[in-house]
């Protein structure tokens, strides 16, 4: 009984906080869903006097699916890439011994620290002299270069495994290669999780770095198409279709995210330890 | 020993019987070329696309450029210039009121949610979906959305006032209030990825820490203070670091887009200033320095943090 | 377990950098990389000026045009009208941000990779930027000789002197923008308050908004207060001029909006917030304000009118600026094409532009899109007269009496333009959310404007 109780006392304060943190996500749903004048009405209406399901119709031309499969190419890539580089990097960083590591260490975090503004011509200038400017590889390879974080990240879950694991697995003659992979890696889901799901995001809403690189019909990303929704002072289109073109943009990450964080909420049944 | 007097729990080293230190000098060599071979392809990338276009950024510190010119070569002419500008000085100052007002109770909230929607119930992977409203969408959206809830016309804070018979309040024109408006906005946007890493963080605390806890008599709070949080400290640190940049830097969209800088200048943090520098005045150099000055300042944060962290453990 | 909790800790704790000799030589050696690195990049963004000028005898067949987001899809409509009359013509329209920061971000990562545009999206306030910048090429020779039949002398003069500098012209304005009043001629009868008409005075307009707001009891207010984040110059100039100021003059190479005549301009202009009789002060735009009724009346544009068509749901009208003095306060503003000076298809880009002004041409395909043609001969014979919307019912008569009276502002130095506007919207805010005076607030930031000028210019 008391358990019961606990449980829709628990459940009760999980909807509610949730509720307070995505209550602005309510003016975003029924904005695209208003015609021009209900908008911008005063005093302001919650919901539309009729719903608008044009406006996804028109958003969703402006946004091509083009411009959508793009954006995936993209978000993947540098997702793909980055886990691949940065879960090696950080476990080497954290079990491996050897000279030269703490210098390494602290070399990935210093650009952690540092303003993307300043760097983004001179990422430009290097991406140009590569020869892959207006490409998916100029667009992807510099983005998903930024390791700081997710080697920062690795290293520290990594750090956090029992020395004692790896020593039994390399006492028993494995090398190093062999012990991440069939004992670090195994252990790290809910990490990878969690960074898939931030680098997910990153990537997804990136704007500026796209726009110089790859503004081009083939490689245009969804950030390029929504901006002059937002904001543009020479548009004639109505707001609630930008809201509209908005909610279409966040359906994938909300599948995103109720598929992955399975994988980063579900304990894992023990360590394997003793 | 009780668990609660335990604050490592299970996590703790067991030697393996058989390793010694003579044994672990013969793995060396074998250990660094390993070591290197893994990080090999992260380096690559991030020397070539990260680590160059940084040190150019810096290096134009000694430049003056604008843009379409060539850059010209001036010394030490721009730091001299930063010592002379109160501006720059002032901006200072309101990054470390974002910092201040803003990365503890980001740490704090989060965390605290974390534990709270780490509940293995049915329906609740949906629910939490609710917590991650704020990433999904982008910046210009949500500064939309914020500068409607603002309004003391149009906005349910200023409704709120007025049922309560109050006077509106213009908050993002309040020299006083605009700042810690925004850190609202900011935190509001920085929870979702603070909860995701919090929530990955607790995966790695074994169940049975938190059984035995009960059985000893622990409450809630005690456990949180005693036994979650200490357990979370590695996942705290990145966290730190993350939030600490956070609110140096990504002050500048918040500000820019919400209030411009204003009302006069009480928004206008070093991340704001730098960039007007680069694209309204075209002086590239200058704002370089100002980024070397902004480096400096999240160092020197995380640096105190660190010592004021050490103490308190002890 | 002392032991192995503090391997822990250290292990996972960041690592100091100890300053030994050996990273003295590293940093040494480190900065000496970084000067090269920076060195290098500084060469390699210097081949932007050697790229040789030129311009080209034959006409190439493909221009491409860089415009405005928010403007793509009608610029692509004038696209295929072009190449459906101009046989071989291939014209491509891209997308440039809207940020001023964000768009010259772009300008220099594609002069870098020479992948500039032929025809450049520009603006009044932008074209000096681009002009010191060297990226645009000056048409004057072609307008003047008339070249493919478009003549510089046919454009409304003030509108064409806004891509002037100097003795060369980097722009053609696109469409003829000037300040108008948006009246909702709803409210104004709910409260008993005379509709105003086309010779009304700045006072005029002052008691009516007083009334309105007296009337509502605060509801509605009378005026949408004009200056906003102070970026709108096209309000403020022209009052400035009226009462014998200026921002900016070239004669005496001076800043004065802060003299006698000045003060009584912003005195005047500011009235609004001080007497509060219009809507409150606020940094954001308000865009909505007119739109959902809170407003009688609000200056606008006359591109903000086909926006507003589709969102005002009262009676509503518009009304050419008012006098002040008996002088006009209409205010004018425009975005332009501007020819790239790195093009290689100057010849092409010019032709499209000729087709584009000629008002049977281009400017008829851009009537519906609200373009107000800026030449005399558009504005008497356009498209627009006829084929004119019937809301608001005084948009023919109203752009009419506004464009040939619009007082445009004269480009100011390079160096200092861009500190102008935040310098006033710092004296505004002195003024009206602190309550200083109108002197002190104003001469507080003309001084620095002055002492800037003086540098640059001396």
């Amino acid at each position: 009984m008391r358990l019961a109780r606990l449980r829709i006392g628990r459940y009760s304060t999980i909807i509610l906080f949730g509720l307070v943190i995505a209550f602005p996500m309510l003016y975003l749903l029924s904005g695209s869903l208003m015609s021009f004048s209900d908008i911008a009405q005063y005093p302001p209406r919650l919901f539309p006097t009729t719903p608008i399901w044009d406006n996804f119709v028109q958003a969703w031309n402006y946004l091509t699916p083009r411009t959508i499969l793009n954006t995936f190419i993209f978000v993947f890539g540098v997702l793909f890439i980055q886990l691949a580089i940065c879960l090696p990097a950080g476990f080497a960083l954290s079990k491996i011994k050897f000279r030269g590591s703490s210098a390494v260490f602290a070399l990935f975090l210093v650009p952690i620290l540092m303003p993307t503004n300043l760097i983004l011509i001179p990422t430009f200038v290097v991406t140009l002299q590569l020869g892959i400017i207006g490409t998916f590889l100029g667009l992807i390879l510099p983005v998903a270069g930024q390791a700081s974080v997710g080697v920062l990240l690795f290293r520290q879950f990594f750090a956090t495994l029992p020395d004692g694991l790896i020593e039994a697995a390399r006492i028993d003659g494995a090398n190093w290669f062999q012990t991440f992979f069939r004992i670090a890696l195994p252990l790290a889901r809910p990490i990878i999780a969690a960074y898939s799901v931030v680098t997910f995001l990153t990537a997804w809403n990136l704007y500026i770095w796209p726009l110089l690189a790859a503004p081009g019909p083939d490689t245009r990303v969804l950030t390029l198409a929504l901006a002059p929704l937002a904001t543009t002072q020479f548009s004639n289109i109505s707001p609630s279709v930008g809201f509209a073109a908005a909610v279409i943009a966040m359906v994938p990450v909300l599948v995103v995210f109720v598929v992955f964080q399975k994988w980063f909420t579900r304990g894992i049944a023990g360590t394997g330890l003793e | 020993m009780t668990v609660l007097e335990t604050k490592r729990g299970a996590g703790a080293k067991r030697r393996h019987p058989r390793s010694s230190p003579r044994k672990k000098s013969k793995y060396r060599k074998a250990d660094a070329a390993s070591a290197w071979l893994l990080l090999t392809p992260a380096l690559i990338l991030f020397i070539l696309f990260i680590i160059i276009p940084t040190v150019v950024g810096f290096g134009l510190s000694f430049y003056q450029w604008n843009f379409f010119d060539t850059p010209v070569f001036v010394g030490f002419v721009n730091f001299v210039k930063l010592a002379t500008d109160s501006a720059a000085w002032g901006s200072l100052g309101v990054t470390l009121l974002f910092v201040l007002l803003g990365v503890v109770p980001t740490i704090a909230i989060g965390f605290m949610l974390a534990v709270l929607i780490n509940a293995n119930m049915p329906g609740v992977g949906i629910l939490r979906v609710l917590y991650f409203v704020p990433v999904v969408l982008s910046v210009a959206v949500s500064a939309v959305l914020w500068a409607f809830i603002y309004d003391p016309r149009q906005g349910p804070i200023g409704a709120l006032l007025r049922v309560l018979g109050l006077p509106p309040i213009d908050i993002l024109n309040n020299e006083t209030l605009a700042l810690p408006a925004l850190v609202i906005m900011m935190i509001w946007l920085a929870l979702p990825i603070v909860i995701i890493l919090y929530l990955a963080g607790l995966q790695r605390v074994p169940e049975d820490i938190y059984s035995a806890a009960a059985l000893d008599g622990a409450g809630p709070w005690r456990t949180l203070w005693s036994i979650t949080w200490p357990n979370v400290a590695s996942t705290t640190f990145v966290v730190a670091i993350l939030q600490i940049v956070n609110y140096v830097a990504s002050s500048l969209d918040v500000s820019l887009i919400m209030t411009n800088g204003g009302p006069l200048g009480a928004t206008t943090a070093l991340s704001l200033y730098a960039y007007r520098q680069a694209f309204s005045n075209q002086d590239v150099g200058y704002a370089s320095v100002l980024s070397v000055l902004q480096l400096v300042i999240i160092v020197a944060i995380i640096g105190l943090g660190r010592l004021v962290t050490r103490r308190f453990l002890r | 377990m002392g032991f192995q909790s503090r391997n822990y800790i250290d292990r996972t704790e960041r690592v100091d950098i100890v300053v030994t000799k050996k990273h003295i030589i590293t940093r040494i050696a480190t900065i000496s990389v970084a000067a090269l690195l920076t060195a290098s990049f500084a060469a390699c963004t210097s081949s932007n000026g050697s790229s040789g000028s030129s311009t080209d005898a034959k006409a190439g067949k493909n221009i491409l045009i860089g415009m405005n987001s928010g403007l793509v899809p009608q610029f692509q409509r004038y696209a295929k009208d072009f190449e459906q009359t101009h046989k071989g013509f291939n014209v491509t329209v891209k997308a440039v941000p809207d940020a001023q920061p964000d768009y010259i971000q772009q300008l220099v990562t594609q002069g870098l990779s020479k992948s500039l545009p032929d025809i450049i999206f520009n603006y009044d306030t932008l074209n000096q930027t681009l002009n010191a910048n060297h990226l645009l090429y000056d048409i004057k020779p072609w307008l003047d000789e008339g070249h493919d039949g478009l003549k510089g002398s046919g454009f409304i003069p003030a509108f064409l002197d806004q891509y002037k500098v100097g003795n060369t012209i980097t722009g053609i304005p696109v469409s003829a923008d000037t300040g108008i009043m948006s009246i909702n001629t709803t409210i104004f009868k709910k409260y008993g308050v005379p509709v105003p008409t086309a010779d009304w005075t700045y006072d005029d307009m002052y008691a009516a908004a007083k009334a309105i707001t007296d009337k509502s009891g605060g509801t509605v207010y009378g005026i949408k207060t004009p200056i906003g984040d102070s970026s709108a110059v096209f309000t403020y100039y022209p009052v400035l001029k009226a009462l014998g100021s200026n921002l900016y003059d070239p004669a005496t190479k001076k800043f004065i909006f802060a003299n006698a005549g000045g003060i009584q301009a912003w005195t005047k202009l500011l009235a609004p917030y001080i007497d509060k009789f219009g809507s409150p002060y606020s940094v954001a735009t308000k865009a909505t304000l007119f739109q959902s009724g809170q407003v009688a009346m609000a200056i606008g544009s006359t591109a903000g009118v086909a926006g507003q068509r589709d969102t005002v749901k009262d009676d509503w009208d518009i009304l050419p600026m008012p006098k002040l003095d008996n002088k006009s306060t209409t205010g004018g503003g425009s975005y332009s094409l501007s020819i790239s000076a790195k093009s290689d298809n100057k010849e092409g880009a010019y032709q499209f532009m000729a087709w584009f002004y000629s008002t049977d041409g281009g400017l008829k395909a851009a009537q519906p899109d609200g373009v107000i043609p800026p030449t005399s001969n558009g504005i008497a014979k356009g498209a627009w007269l006829t084929e004119a919307a019937p809301i608001p019912p005084s948009f023919v008569a109203t752009i009419k009496a506004s464009v040939p009276n619009a007082i445009l502002p004269n480009p100011i130095p390079d160096a200092v333009q861009p500190k102008v506007v935040p310098a006033l919207q710092t004296a505004l805010q002195q003024v009206v959310l602190k309550g200083e005076s109108i002197e002190n607030g104003v001469h507080r930031c003309a001084g620095p404007a002055e002492r800037t000028a003086e540098v640059v210019v001396h």
